[in-house]
């Protein structure tokens, strides 16, 4: 058994790769300027070809539901900074997985189509932070 | 060893201890010899970049504090241009551009944009961040 973890665990770390930035974002969309600053930084880290991963975690996965209409707050749509990630070169999105389970969000369901979303349990995540060198939290 | 350090601060003086416990760590870098590379403001931060402050004269002047650390060390402050104009940050470039009536950024603060944190993070061997 324990090979076999093993195997698994070399597996994972052989197709992970290190970051720049690791940015967190925990916060729910719209209630202040944090999402939309948080994915400013990301979209400048992104031009200056840093890599750049994002994680959403906590009331954060709320920033990645589809059919966001903010337009009755007078605020932009995040959405649409999201979707302009990949054109930055910001390729790695994660979300935690616990974090969607807690608020009864599914994936194929609620969040926003046409991007690539790792879904990462608790262990991935403590991965992800050792492989990045600075993490900013939101 | 000594590193080469950059300071992220996103709190604003007033609504946490962000900007409070940045300027405290920022001296204990210095005086341990350590490279404080830039300090960067960002988000609620930007407060600390203020020239028209003035809390009471029995309470400790945070906005003095960090004005008088910079000027000492000759250090790096750079406030986030966006998130300062955003808030009610400028200076006379920014002021004038946007038809405004006054500046305020205090003397020693740059405005410029995230590319300067960016910058900060690639070069320092840490990003410390406070606040939010």
């Amino acid at each position: 058994m324990t090979i076999e973890l093993d195997e698994i665990s070399n597996e994972d770390t052989a197709i992970e790769s290190k970051f720049d930035l690791l940015i967190v974002l925990q916060q729910a969309p719209y209630s202040s300027a944090s999402a939309n600053e948080a994915l400013d930084l990301a979209l400048a880290a992104g031009t200056f070809e840093q890599k750049v991963a994002l994680l959403f975690i906590e009331d954060g996965v709320y920033q990645l539901m589809s059919e966001q209409a903010p337009d009755a707050l007078q605020q932009k749509s995040l959405e649409k900074m999201i979707n302009a990630l990949s054109f930055y070169g910001v390729s790695m999105l994660a979300v935690e997985s616990h974090s969607l389970f807690e608020r009864d969000l599914h994936p194929e369901k609620h969040i926003i189509q046409g991007v690539h979303f790792e879904l990462l349990n608790t262990k991935s995540i403590q991965d992800l932070y050792d492989r990045s060198k600075t993490i900013i939290r939101f | 060893m000594t590193l080469k350090l950059s300071i992220l601060v996103l709190g604003s003086p007033y609504n946490s201890q962000a900007a409070y416990s940045a300027l405290r760590y920022t001296q204990a870098a210095i005086s341990l010899g350590h490279e404080v590379y830039r300090v960067f403001f960002y988000q609620d931060g930007v407060h600390t970049s203020t020239r028209l402050s003035a809390p009471p004269q029995d309470e400790f002047n945070i906005y003095e504090a960090w004005q008088s650390l910079q000027k000492e060390h000759s250090l790096d402050f750079v406030t986030c241009i966006a998130a300062a104009a955003r808030r009610g940050v400028l200076n006379d470039t920014e002021s004038k551009r946007h038809n405004l009536p006054a500046a305020n950024l205090a003397e020693g603060f740059d405005l410029s944009g995230l590319g300067q944190l960016v910058e900060a993070n690639s070069v320092s061997d840490r990003l410390v961040t406070f606040g939010a």
